[in-house]
């Protein structure tokens, strides 16, 4: 069969459900807090699943797929999905925020993370969203463990300031 | 809260508000509902569409909407009134207290659309009571109506929901009624939404109010010139008849009178549903619109004497099995054969089709071949694997025929913001070779969304990275397929815009896509496919901070161009954000939007013998239609 046709042997689908239906919340969480946007999230998360889906035979089998699902999440948050992000925007800027948003806490300070430095608000949401180790977080963003740690001082010395300011308000 | 006890709260809120979430089953994402990666065949070039397989949608027409916050027009309130089957925004005058009036020319249900405030105009900022009535006059088939109304600024007014009750009259009719109190506390504009349901097909209509001009002071007076609203949307539904939509901006909700003042407009004829009069020249072959399902044809080639068509799923149907058919005659067709599903993915749309001199591709998921068009399988290609990339995820952004080869663009992402490409070629149909590197190189973070084919070489038109969600539109050509050279650059004729599709004209060629600066479709023209300019484009009012227009397919025919792409705006109704839209341009240059396309208009015209044959609606039409195969007289 065709590798651009990602055909898999019927053995593997139910590793990969399994491991969908595992990760797929918390990969969903990270989009969301990364795009600001449930519905942009969605497709994102989605998406992710589905590219990790056509290369199965390759994820499957690292010791840890969920990083690798979410290193694409990590990285697709911004240069695509420009039409999911624009619109997503545009219904925001009319007051009407898709209506699945209401239902996601804590937006609020996912604001100010995803105001900081890319690198920085990605080691912030993987690390206190998804509740990962330094080193998995080094891992999804291919970087050392001591930039992952660097990144993260500075993001919070950010947000110290951002989201006090917020509690002044 | 210190800043470590803020982000494990908002981690825990955040996780716990999810726990819940629905998973959904896993499905290939399909084009973003009508968002198109155009197939347009002209009758003596193919034009190959491309469709990166995995981020369709998205990344073929990366239409943006600019951040920055825009101002409210004054100058001309806009109106747009959209529907499932019907499509328009017009402009028109209504005297004050005009009636709403719809007839639907298929059911021959006769709906008058009104809604009055229930007392006297009163000052703005007051509560009052209002009423909104629907009355069917003839026929039953409405099912339900509601209306849906909310400030154009979120920051004033709230968000009205309103399901209407029947009543019946005494004069003998049906009345859709509703009584509600709601704020008016600025003048500042609203969007009101309608929605009627029938047994069989919905109407769904929109009015954005726009004017600051016309709140008066006291909320009430009228002077003889304000009494003429221009803040009014007209749906013609059949000769004759219309509905229109108006809103007087200092009175209540709804201020309009019943039988009053026709509106002052013409009206024309609206297809509803079923099937259209084919444009001028062409006739309907006769083919079963239920032979393709609910697809849009997406590519068309003839091979001998058998034409081949690709076809999409449109979002909320099937294609009902493999999708590419043939015919000999057009008005016969035949469902071809091919993989039922791509791995995990069920393989309900086809694209890219394409002749070449190694028999047919298309992609669907992964890059079919069929040496008859009646037989296809998925193709077997190298895992490409440049240096330095590590991610090995790759869709097939286009494929194209040159003389002797068959070249392959694709898009390799996954693990990375960025995506590489490769090409790949073959000179047999069975070995796939690299492509030079450099080459490449060029097509790297873009999205290619149409290649011309043309006697002298190949025209990939598409985007490049602009910035953060902002594109730059982008020509790339090419002799033999494998060297490439980009012809645009990131000046101002091609910052914020997007190019979607490429045609040749007898008078050079012409693109389209979409401005993200202004919102509005964009147009370019070129002599030889390597110098091109900025064209006016269209000039229609839009909002470009919610609301935007893209043109992602384009068809020559009749002396005429046509391009159909979709219109988005965030302040319509939830079901109905984008809708189809069509222009038609004498040149190139300038587009008009044309309201209801009362006609259907050949796409992806293919020629065969000395015949030719084109298809309604265009490719990923965003709404539903039957597919009409029409034939050239």
């Amino acid at each position: 069969m065709s590798r651009e046709g990602m055909s898999r042997p019927a053995t593997d689908i139910s590793a990969f459900e399994a491991f969908y239906r595992r990760e797929f919340r918390s990969v969903l969480g990270l989009a969301v807090v990364l795009t600001g946007s449930r519905s942009a999230g969605e497709e994102i998360a989605q998406d992710a699943f589905a590219v990790t889906y056509r290369e199965w035979a390759r994820v499957g089998v690292l010791d840890n797929p969920g990083a690798w699902v979410r290193k694409v999440v990590a990285n697709r948050s911004v240069s695509t999905f420009r039409r999911s992000m624009a619109e997503a925007k545009a219904l925001l800027r009319v007051g009407r925020p898709d209506p699945a948003e209401s239902a996601v806490e804590g937006l609020e300070v996912w604001d100010e993370v995803r105001k900081l430095p890319r690198r920085q608000a990605q080691v912030v949401a993987l690390t206190y969203l998804n509740d990962l180790p330094r080193r998995d977080v080094a891992d999804i963003l291919a970087c050392s463990e001591e930039t992952v740690k660097t990144h993260l001082e500075r993001g919070k010395r950010t947000l110290a300031g951002t989201l006090g300011q917020e509690d002044d308000r | 809260m210190n800043t470590d006890d803020r982000l494990r709260d908002a981690a825990k809120r955040t996780n716990s508000s999810l726990a819940g979430a629905a998973i959904p089953p896993l499905r290939e994402r399909r084009p973003s509902r009508w968002v198109s990666a155009t197939l347009a065949a002209t009758m003596v070039v193919v034009v190959v569409g491309a469709a990166a397989l995995l981020n369709r949608g998205t990344s073929v027409v990366p239409t943006t909407i600019p951040i920055a916050p825009g101002t409210t027009s004054t100058t001309q309130p806009t109106t747009t009134v959209t529907g499932a089957t019907t499509t328009t925004s017009e402009i028109a005058s209504i005297r004050r207290g005009a009636v709403l009036r719809a007839i639907d020319s298929v059911l021959g249900v006769h709906v008058v659309f009104n809604a009055r405030a229930a007392d006297t105009p009163a000052q703005l900022g007051s509560t009052r009571d209002w009423q909104g009535v629907v009355a069917e006059t003839s026929g039953g088939s409405v099912v339900s109506v509601s209306t849906q109304l909310r400030a154009s600024d979120p920051s004033i007014g709230t968000m009205l929901d309103q399901e209407f009750a029947k009543e019946t009259w005494d004069h003998g009719t049906d009345a859709w009624v509703h009584t509600s109190s709601g704020t008016r506390s600025d003048g500042n504009g609203y969007v009101a939404s309608i929605e009627v349901v029938f047994e069989n097909q919905r109407f769904v209509g929109t009015v954005i109010l726009e004017d600051p001009e016309l709140v008066h002071e006291d909320g009430t007076a009228w002077d003889e010139d304000a009494s003429w609203v221009p803040v009014s949307a007209v749906i013609p539904i059949s000769d004759g008849d219309a509905v229109a939509i108006a809103k007087q901006i200092n009175d209540a909700l709804w201020n309009l009178g019943f039988g009053a003042d026709q509106p002052e407009t013409t009206s024309t004829t609206v297809p509803v549903a079923g099937l259209l009069p084919p444009l001028a020249g062409w006739q309907d072959s006769g083919a079963d619109p239920a032979v393709f399902g609910d697809v849009t044809i997406t590519g068309a080639v003839s091979l001998g004497d058998t034409i081949v068509v690709t076809g999409c799923a449109t979002n909320d149907g099937a294609a009902g099995g493999f999708p590419v058919w043939t015919s000999t005659d057009g008005a016969t067709w035949e469902q071809a054969s091919g993989p039922p599903s791509v791995g995990y993915f069920e393989l309900d749309c086809a694209d890219n089709l394409t002749a070449t001199p190694f028999g047919l591709y298309a992609t669907a998921g992964a890059l079919l071949h069929s040496e008859d068009g009646r037989t296809w399988e998925a193709v077997s290609l190298p895992t490409p694997q440049p240096d330095g990339v590590t991610g090995s995820i790759f869709v097939a952004d286009a494929v194209f025929p040159t003389d002797n080869r068959v070249t392959l663009l694709l898009s390799i992402a996954g693990e990375s913001e960025s995506r590489w490409d490769v090409i790949y070629s073959t000179t047999d149909g069975s070995t796939w070779t690299e492509g030079p590197a450099e080459s490449a190189r060029l097509f790297d973070s873009s999205d290619v969304s149409d290649v011309l084919v043309t006697s002298g070489g190949l025209i990939a038109v598409g985007a490049s990275p602009g910035g953060e969600f902002v594109p730059t539109a982008a020509v790339w050509t090419s002799a033999d397929g494998l060297n490439w050279q980009k012809v645009t650059d990131a000046g101002t004729e091609f910052a914020e815009a997007s190019m979607n599709a490429v045609i040749e004209t007898e008078s050079g060629f012409v693109a389209v896509g979409g401005s993200s600066a202004t919102g509005l479709i964009a147009a370019w023209t070129s002599p030889e496919g390597i110098t091109w300019h900025r064209q006016p484009g269209s000039t229609e009012h839009v909002d470009a901070d919610v609301a935007y227009m893209t043109a992602t397919s384009i068809t020559e025919v009749g002396g005429a161009l046509y391009a159909t792409g979709y219109d988005f705006d965030a302040r319509r109704r939830d079901t109905s954000q984008a809708v189809a839209a069509l222009w038609m341009s004498s040149d190139g240059a300038t587009w008009e939007r044309l309201l209801f396309p009362s006609t259907a208009i050949p796409f992806n015209i293919v020629s065969y013998g000395s015949d030719s044959i084109g298809f309604w609606p265009p490719p990923r039409w965003g709404a539903i239609a039957p597919v009409q195969v029409l034939k050239r007289d």
